[in-house]
C-alpha cells in the first residue's frame, strides 16, 4: 500500500509538473522581478527616477488633482465588454465615487487613483454596481502632474507584475484560472515531491555535478527543492490565499444576504457610512487629519509616516477620510484611522486585529512585501531564483531521462518538452530582457511605444520557441540540442546590451548610480550585468560539453525507481 | 486510447472534483463558523485560509485512490451536499 502511495504521489509529480510546469517558470520568474517591481519602473521610466518622498501637503498638492482622474480607456473597455447592459456614458460623465492617493517608501511618485460608479446595470445580477477605475501620477515635491509618463508602460508594476498572476490573458479571466491551477500544482508537487523523497535530510547536502548529467541534474532538483521548500510553500500558499476569493466565490454565491446584513452590521458598529447620502458636503481640512493621525501613532509607540489617504463617497455628505500607516516595519499591514470628511473629528480607529484578522493580514504581507528591509527583500528574489532553478531542472530531468529511449523508439516527446523548456528558461529570460533593451532604444515619443515594447516581448519570446524546435534534432537522436548554448550567448550580449543602452539614453552609468547611491538603477544594470556573466559562463560550458556525452558508463535506470 | 482517458479521468476527477469539493467547503465552513459563534467575517477568512489546503489534501487523496468513481463520488457528491447545506442554512440561519 505505501508503495503504491509512492507510486501514485510520484505520478502526479511527474504529469502536473510537466503540464504545469511551463506556467510555474513563468509565474515564479515573474514573481521574482516583482519583488522590485518599482525599481524596473524608475529603469524604465527614467523620468520618474527620484528619490522616495513621504507623502506631501493633501490640502495644497493632491486635493486640486482629485477632480482631474478620469477613468483609464483599459477600464472602460474592460466594463463594456464584460460588465455593463448598455453603452457606458462618456469617461468624463461618469462621476467618481471614492479616491486614494498612494506612495510607499520605495516610491518617488504619489499615485491619485479615482474608483468612478458606474450609471449602467451590471449583467452579473448579484453585483451591486459597476465601477471604472482611473489614476494620475504627481510628483511629491514639486507638485506637478507628470501626464507624460502616466500612459507609458511601467515594465515592473505594469507588465511584469501582472504576467505573474495572470499571464496578461485577459479574455475572461482566462490567465488568473491558469495560473490558480498552476500554484495548486506546485503544492501538490512538493507534498508529492517529500512523499517521492524520504531522504530530505541527506539531500539537503547532496549535489554531484561531476556524476553523469541525468544525476547530476535530480540531484540539483531535490537540493533547490528541499531549500526552498519553506519559501516555495509559503510563498505558493500566501499567492492562492490572495486569490481565493476570487476563485472559490462560494460565499458570494450562497449566502450574498448573510454578507450584505453582516456588512451592514460591521459599518453601523463603525459608523462608516456604506453608501452615499446623495446630498452634497464638504471636506475639511485632510493636512489636520493627517497631523492627528501621526501624533496618534507616535502616542502608541509606533511613529510612522503616511501610506495613503483615502476618501469614501468623494464630495458627499457621508464623505469620509481614511488614513493608513506605511509599513516599512512590519510584515501585515494595517493601522488605519478614519475621519468624518466634513468636520475632520475621528469617526473610527481600527481596532487591534483578532487573531484570525491578524494571520490574514500577516500572510497578505508575506507575499506582498511592502516591509522596508533591503536584505529579505533580496533574500526573497535569492528565493525566487531557486525556485526557478528547481521547476527548469525538474524539466531538465523529465527531457534527460527519457531523450535516448524517445530516440530509440522514434517518439518525438523528449524533444517536444526540450523546446518547451528552452523557451522557458532562456527564452523567457531573453524575451524579457529583449523588452528591456527595447525600453531604451525605442524613442519614447515613437506612435506605439508601449505596444512595440510589449510586441518585442511576445515575438522574441515565439523566436525562442522556434529555434528552439529548429535546433532540438540533437535531442531527437539522444543528444543535446545547441539551443541551449546558443540562447545562452544571446542572452549575454542582450543583458550586456541594455545595460549600455540605460547609460546611452540616459547618461546613468554604473559609476553615477553607485557614487550617488541610486540603487533602484544601479541594481537593475548589476542584475542585468550578472545575469549576462551567468548565462555567458553557461554558454562557454554548453559549448564545451553540450554535445558530447561524457562515456561515463551507463545510468542504470533502476538508480532512479521512483520516477514513472 | 484507454490509458488516454484514463490519464484524463484521474486529473479531471481530483481537479474537478477537488474544485467542487472545495467549493463547498468554504460555503459550508464560513456559513457553520458563524453559526457556532465565530464572527462572520473572521469564519470567512478562516476558510479561506484553510481553503488551498482542503483542496490540496483531496487532490492528493484523488490521485491515491484507487479507483476514479469513488473520487467522482466522494468530491463532487461530498462538495455538491455541503454547497446545498450551506445554501439552506443562509437561508435559515439569522
Amino acid at each position: 500500500m505505501r508503495e503504491t502511495f509512492r507510486l501514485s504521489m510520484a505520478y502526479m509529480h511527474t504529469w502536473l509538473g510537466l503540464v504545469l510546469g511551463l506556467v510555474l517558470m513563468v509565474v515564479f520568474f515573474f514573481g521574482t522581478l516583482s519583488v522590485f517591481d518599482r525599481e524596473i519602473d524608475r529603469w524604465s521610466v527614467p523620468e520618474t527616477r527620484a528619490a522616495a518622498a513621504a507623502m506631501p501637503s493633501f490640502d495644497k498638492i493632491i486635493r486640486p488633482y482629485v477632480e482631474q482622474v478620469q477613468p483609464r480607456q483599459e477600464s472602460m473597455d474592460y466594463a463594456q465588454a464584460y460588465e455593463v447592459i448598455g453603452q457606458l456614458p462618456p469617461a468624463d460623465r461618469i462621476p467618481l465615487g471614492d479616491m486614494s492617493a498612494v506612495t510607499s517608501h520605495r516610491d518617488p511618485l504619489i499615485k491619485v487613483y479615482g474608483t468612478f460608479d458606474v450609471p449602467n446595470a451590471p449583467r452579473d445580477a448579484s453585483v451591486d454596481h459597476v465601477h471604472v477605475f482611473g489614476d494620475l501620477t504627481v510628483h511629491p515635491e514639486t507638485g506637478e502632474r507628470l501626464t507624460s509618463i502616466e500612459q507609458q508602460l511601467h515594465l515592473g508594476t505594469e507588465f511584469f507584475y501582472p504576467m505573474h498572476y495572470m499571464l496578461h490573458l485577459e479574455w475572461y479571466d482566462v490567465g488568473y484560472w491558469i495560473v490558480g491551477l498552476a500554484g495548486l500544482a506546485m503544492l501538490a508537487a512538493l507534498v508529492s515531491g517529500v512523499v517521492m523523497h524520504r531522504k530530505i535530510f541527506r539531500e539537503f547536502f547532496t549535489f554531484r555535478p561531476d556524476k553523469p548529467r541525468l544525476r547530476a541534474t535530480l540531484d540539483l532538483h531535490n537540493l533547490t527543492g528541499v531549500v526552498a521548500l519553506p519559501f516555495l510553500f509559503m510563498l505558493t500558499f500566501t499567492g492562492l490565499f490572495i486569490m481565493a476569493y476570487f476563485y472559490l466565490p462560494a460565499v458570494e454565491d450562497l449566502a450574498r444576504q448573510t454578507i450584505d446584513r453582516q456588512d451592514a452590521i460591521e459599518h453601523a458598529e463603525s459608523g462608516l457610512p456604506e453608501e452615499p447620502a446623495g446630498r452634497p458636503g464638504g471636506l475639511a481640512s485632510v493636512d489636520a487629519m493627517a497631523a492627528d493621525a501621526k501624533a496618534r501613532w507616535a502616542a502608541k509607540g509606533t511613529p510612522g509616516e503616511i501610506g495613503y489617504i483615502a476618501v469614501t463617497h468623494w464630495g458627499d455628505a457621508n464623505a469620509y477620510v481614511s488614513i493608513g500607516r506605511d509599513s516599512v516595519d512590519r510584515v501585515a499591514t494595517g493601522e488605519t484611522l478614519h475621519y468624518r470628511a466634513a468636520t475632520g473629528e475621528l469617526l473610527y480607529e481600527d481596532p487591534p486585529a483578532a487573531p484570525i484578522t491578524a494571520t490574514e493580514g500577516f500572510l497578505h504581507g508575506l507575499h506582498y512585501q511592502q516591509f522596508k528591509h533591503w536584505g529579505l527583500r533580496w533574500l526573497l528574489f535569492a528565493g525566487g531564483l531557486l525556485s526557478c532553478a528547481c521547476i527548469a531542472t525538474g524539466f531538465l530531468f523529465f527531457v534527460e531521462k527519457r531523450r535516448r529511449k524517445h530516440a530509440a523508439a522514434g517518439v518525438p516527446g523528449a524533444r517536444i518538452v526540450d523546446t518547451l523548456a528552452v523557451a522557458a528558461v532562456p527564452g523567457m529570460l531573453i524575451a524579457t530582457v529583449a523588452m528591456m533593451l527595447a525600453n531604451r532604444v525605442l524613442p519614447a515619443d515613437l506612435a506605439g511605444y508601449d505596444l512595440w515594447q510589449e510586441r518585442v516581448f511576445w515575438l522574441t519570446w515565439l523566436a525562442t520557441l522556434a529555434h528552439g524546435a529548429v535546433r532540438s534534432g540533437a535531442v531527437g537522436a539522444g543528444g543535446t540540442s545547441r539551443a541551449w548554448g546558443e540562447q545562452c550567448w544571446a542572452l549575454a550580449l542582450l543583458g550586456a546590451a541594455a545595460a549600455v543602452a540605460n547609460w546611452a539614453t540616459t547618461g546613468d552609468h554604473l559609476g553615477r548610480t553607485i557614487a550617488t547611491g541610486y540603487w533602484p538603477v544601479a541594481g537593475v544594470d548589476l542584475v542585468l550585468l550578472a545575469g549576462a556573466a551567468a548565462a555567458a559562463w553557461a554558454g562557454y560550458r554548453l559549448g564545451m560539453h553540450g554535445t558530447l556525452h561524457r562515456p561515463r558508463g551507463a545510468v542504470a535506470p533502476q538508480a532512479e525507481p521512483v520516477h514513472v | 486510447m484507454v490509458s488516454g482517458f484514463r490519464t484524463v479521468d484521474r486529473f479531471a476527477a481530483a481537479i474537478l472534483g477537488g474544485f467542487v469539493f472545495a467549493y463547498g467547503f468554504v460555503a459550508l465552513a464560513t456559513l457553520g463558523g458563524f453559526a457556532l459563534g465565530l464572527p462572520f467575517f473572521e469564519a470567512w477568512s478562516l476558510t479561506m485560509m484553510l481553503s488551498a489546503l482542503v483542496y490540496l489534501g483531496v487532490l492528493v487523496w484523488g490521485f491515491a485512490a484507487r479507483r476514479t468513481a469513488i473520487v467522482w463520488a466522494v468530491l463532487g457528491g461530498g462538495g455538491a451536499a455541503m454547497a446545498a447545506a450551506a445554501w439552506a442554512m443562509a437561508r435559515t440561519a439569522s
